[in-house]
């Protein structure tokens, strides 16, 4: 019990503390001490500072900062955030080499990629290994393989590009590995012959092509 | 269509766990909001963001917002992003803003700033659940982390004011003659008339003083497991009374300036 309680993070206690209860008494304070004593000293300064807070009396400064001027300043310190996190983001991820790798990497195998995507377990092969042409796919594809494996589209779009690559990590039972098709194939032809698709989903990706 | 829409309102579930070890889970209207919220093209899902009028149908809670950032954030959707925060910062920038009662003007923009930048921490890093109790309970996180802060700009003060402390004017030894029997919590008129004057008590006597005569903290007790203002502030209990009573001092001065 005390080694699950070591798991809980103060984080997680302060935040259920106070949503738990509307006012920092020193009764509340008592039983959550109790509950979590590993976190005593963080329990009750946090209540003080609770306390203290709520019984300052309001500022009378008549040079206080408009609603507009505290927007723009925290959207300014969003904005730095967010570009921190591009940079970081582009700076330590690799490019985009294999799609089910991808996947992985959100705890996705094949099947779910199909599912979330709408595709089926087939396409996805395909797309994989590059056997289907990217200039065919409709930009609704990507969009859902981008979602589905949590990149962006641009990512996705790239990734396309890319030339047929073979099974390296399949056994076959022929002497020979299998050849790589001659040439790609278009993605509503794929989505034609592939009898795995339901009949919606064909129906829905096909009513793209004309597109 | 049907197949977009069962790609779209895939409300992806929360995975922290709250302090008795069950998982967060969302309100029903926020689930709901966060589906409806899915199929929406970004034009749209802007327009009803800016509904900041929560009886006007359509509106979307804070909750839902937060999930519809890092949904937009995960698809690399950045200029939504920003639009969405902006939605979200400037329906809570006033609420953060009043908590930090602070009389030095910078101090309390400061802390503004850091409870901003805290939250967008949180919210924008996908590679974390910290972000699940904001889609849970939005301004019940934001409290917390604005009494984080508030705590930190406190200690902060306390270590400026550290090279003379209160405890090096009064000796342990130092009897100081009680402006009023220190035992009995103040009432509550004489306490609303203080309040306005609490900012010229400094820390930590000033937070001393709140606690035991606003919330009525015992100064010490026999049980070691309570909290009491003598473990709170790790000193003794007759440090206690000295700070209280120089508290109350400081107070009966300046109500008696008011009334000159």
């Amino acid at each position: 019990m005390i080694m699950l309680k070591k798991k809980i993070s103060l984080e997680d206690v302060l935040n259920d503390y106070i949503a738990s209860e509307p006012n920092p008494d020193h009764a509340a304070l008592d039983r959550w001490v109790s509950r979590f004593p590993q976190y005593r000293k963080e329990l009750t300064e946090f209540t003080s500072h609770w306390i203290h807070m709520e019984n300052l009396p309001p500022h009378t400064d008549a040079e206080d900062l408009s609603e507009d001027t505290l927007v723009l300043r925290a959207m300014s310190i969003v904005g730095d955030h967010i570009h921190a996190l591009q940079s970081k983001k582009q700076s330590s991820q690799a490019e985009m080499t294999d799609l089910l790798t991808e996947a992985k990497r959100q705890n996705l195998d094949i099947q779910d990629v199909a599912d979330l995507s709408g595709l089926s377990v087939p396409i996805i092969a395909k797309i994989a290994r590059g056997f289907l042409d990217s200039s065919s796919f409709p930009k609704v594809a990507i969009e859902h393989l981008a979602e589905a494996v949590g990149r962006n589209t641009e990512e996705i779009a790239a990734f396309l590009q890319r030339p047929m690559k073979p099974a390296n990590d399949l056994r076959f039972r022929a002497k020979e590995q299998p050849k790589l098709p001659e040439m790609q194939e278009d993605f509503f032809d794929a989505i034609r012959k592939d009898r795995t698709l339901t009949d919606e989903q064909r129906t829905f990706w096909l009513s793209l092509e004309k597109m | 269509m049907e197949l977009k829409r069962t790609l779209t309102t895939m409300v992806k579930p929360l995975t922290r766990r709250n302090s008795n070890g069950d998982l967060y889970t969302r309100a029903p209207v926020v689930e709901s909001q966060i589906a409806e919220a899915l199929q929406l093209d970004p034009p749209t899902l802007l327009k009803r963001a800016r509904i900041s009028d929560h009886n006007v149908p359509g509106y979307f809670q804070e909750e839902c917002l937060v999930y519809m950032v890092r949904e937009y954030l995960s698809r690399g959707d950045h200029s939504l992003v920003n639009d969405l925060f902006e939605v979200l910062i400037s329906r809570c920038a006033g609420f953060i803003y009043r908590r930090f009662n602070i009389s030095n003007k910078h101090d309390r923009e400061d802390a503004y700033q850091e409870v901003v930048s805290n939250l967008t921490e949180k919210i924008i890093n996908l590679e974390t659940d910290k972000a699940d109790f904001y889609q849970v309970k939005f301004w019940f996180g934001l409290k917390c982390l604005a009494i984080t802060e508030f705590g930190r700009q406190v200690r902060r003060g306390e270590e400026i004011k550290a090279s003379v402390s209160f405890e090096d004017l009064v000796e342990e030894g130092d009897i100081v003659e009680p402006a009023m029997q220190l035992e009995e919590v103040l009432s509550r008129e004489i306490l609303a008339e203080c309040r306005e004057g609490l900012l010229v008590l400094e820390m930590p006597q000033r937070e001393a003083f709140i606690l035991r005569h606003f919330e009525g903290w015992p100064i010490e007790s026999k049980d070691s497991s309570k909290v009491t203002l003598s473990t709170r502030f790790n000193v003794t209990p007759r440090t206690i009374r000295n700070w209280l009573s120089e508290a109350e001092n400081k107070l009966r001065k300046w109500r008696a300036g008011r009334e000159i």
